[in-house]
């Protein structure tokens, strides 16, 4: 009997830890939309390339990696070239067309919120799209890497 | 003699376990009470992710393959990491024995069981079974890397009893964490140190290095009268008095066999052959807290525990290339050594923005200052100051 109730444990904490594990939930997800409709998962510090003069949307889903958190998705910031993006700047290399407000993901579980951004590749060169969330837990703070050429 | 020696080893294995389980409950409270506004110095502003060793076996992968850190992640894992390492090298996996807080509580919730289950506690788990689940340690260490890689997060968080042991009460640790921790101090009234012998993939890396630490538990064949006392001591199920020298992976240098064993001399920590520079219980703990204070200060003091992302600017230390638009007024009126006031002079603000503004946010209040602006005028108006 208390052999069997043993196992169950053993097992209940393995499938928790394995379950957990393989749920993969990534704090950001990014998916980048071509102008032909085709849609691509990319990953911060990975290039993408971009075709000059296109519009681009790109899909950012955050998921809190713990409960209860202070900071609401909408502290989350872009920054390219050191300087918040706006729709205003059209002097940056990546255009701002429009930002989206986030909205509690239809397709995720619950606690993940979404936002989308479009832009149009303005300036051919190597561009830096920065994404932070200052938090005292730790925050986030990463790099899109986009070509545009 | 000796069995008044194993009692006093017991009581001071406690303390020290009771004391680093107290450091790390000041540093989670004192964050907690920063959050809250109450600053107390240093530990409000650290995260317990950034002081986690296990932090820096987290974001290996992507370390080596990326150059970057996963989020929450910083320098100061990896020397934290590296001093448990060198720790665990020179004389095994002390860490796991008298430092890691979930050891501490499982070992004290063992103590509970122990006491309701008598001679069945530790029997449940019979030895194949017990050396089989043993494997799921380096299957866990595995698979938290390569998930940690892929998905560039702390996806071990979610289910780390470690940080649910410490923050349950704030409310942000997830379910499955919650229930990890519940099952793993149930299991323990079951079975000593659960998670450290069949889950723990910190242990299981630690486990790895130690065979390469010449200072291991040594059973002294002429000395032994094979009571078999060491191996019903031994809370990872070793078979102590079966061997000469105890290589397995799962021993943490506790000192429980040497405690349990009645005969003098017949079980040290010490070096191969004769039983050379045996260590005593207090000598471990010395070389423990030298080996990390000593990494982590050393660290320190060269500028190099970084605990966050942003830099620490030295005062008068800062040059205008280096401004960044996540630094405050306050950081960039310190590393250019000037007053706030001054600053705030130069960049022609009202006197009513506070210091903890950051530059991208002076935008809001004059969308001329962007950071390529500011730092123009800084270097115009710093240079004919």
């Amino acid at each position: 009997m208390m052999r069997k109730s043993l196992t169950i444990l053993v097992v209940t904490a393995l499938a928790l830890v394995v379950g957990g594990s393989l749920a993969m939930a990534c704090e950001f997800q990014f998916e980048l939309m071509s102008p032909d409709g085709s849609v691509q998962r990319i990953m911060p510090n990975r290039e993408v390339d971009l075709e000059l003069g296109k519009s681009y949307t790109l899909e950012v889903r955050f998921t809190p990696d713990h409960r209860r958190c202070d900071i609401p998705p909408e502290a989350t910031l872009y920054l390219l070239q050191d300087e918040k993006w706006k729709s205003t700047k059209d002097y940056l290399p990546l255009g701002l067309l429009s930002m989206g407000e986030w909205t509690v993901s239809q397709e995720e579980r619950e606690g993940s919120w979404e936002q989308e951004l479009r832009f149009s590749a303005l300036k051919e060169g190597d561009w830096a799209l920065e994404i932070v969330r200052e938090c005292p837990k730790g925050g986030y703070d990463e790099f899109l890497q986009f070509q545009v050429r | 003699m000796h069995r008044n020696m194993g009692w006093k080893n017991m009581l001071f294995k406690r303390a020290v376990q009771v004391f680093f389980f107290g450091v790390v409950f000041f540093i989670v409270f004192s964050h907690y009470l920063g959050r809250q506004g109450i600053d107390i110095g240093w530990p409000s502003h650290v995260s317990l992710h950034a002081l986690c060793p296990f932090g820096a076996v987290e974001t290996a992968g992507r370390l080596v393959l990326e150059g970057r850190f996963i989020p929450k992640i910083h320098e100061s894992n990896l020397w934290l990491f590296a001093g448990v390492a060198l720790t665990t090298l020179l004389i095994g996996p002390v860490f796991c024995g008298y430092l890691c807080p979930l050891g501490s509580v499982q070992e004290w919730v063992g103590r509970l069981g122990k006491r309701v289950l008598g001679k069945r506690f530790n029997g449940f788990a019979g030895q194949r079974l017990d050396r089989i689940l043993g494997y799921l340690r380096y299957g866990m260490l595995v698979l938290i890397i390569v998930q940690t890689t892929r998905a560039i997060s702390l996806v071990f968080s979610r289910f780390d009893p470690y940080y649910a042991l410490f923050h349950f009460w704030m409310g942000d640790v997830f379910l499955t964490a919650l229930l990890v921790l519940a099952t793993v101090l149930l299991l323990s009234l079951f079975v000593e140190r659960p998670w450290c012998r069949w889950f723990c993939p910190f242990g299981a890396l630690l486990g790895v290095l130690q065979m390469f630490s010449p200072w291991k538990i040594s059973r002294h064949g002429d000395a032994c009268i094979s009571c078999t006392l060491c191996t019903k001591a031994c809370p990872m199920g070793i078979a102590v008095h079966r061997l000469s020298r105890i290589r397995n992976t799962r021993c943490n240098r506790c000192g429980s066999c040497v405690d349990a064993c009645p005969r003098e001399g017949a079980l040290h920590l010490s070096l191969p052959r004769n039983g050379r520079l045996p260590l005593r219980r207090w000598v471990t703990v010395l070389v423990l807290v030298s080996v990390m204070g000593a990494t982590v200060l050393g660290a320190q003091s060269a500028g190099l525990f970084r605990t966050s992302n942003r830099a620490v600017i030295a005062r008068g230390k800062l040059s205008i290339q280096e401004i960044e638009g996540m630094m405050s007024l306050g950081e960039i009126a310190s590393g250019l050594g000037m007053e706030v006031t001054q600053v705030r002079g130069l960049l022609n603000l009202p006197s009513g923005v506070p210091g903890s503004t950051r530059l991208i946010d002076l935008e809001d209040i004059d969308e001329t200052l962007t950071v390529n602006t500011i730092k123009d005028l800084l270097s115009d108006r710093v240079a004919t100051n």
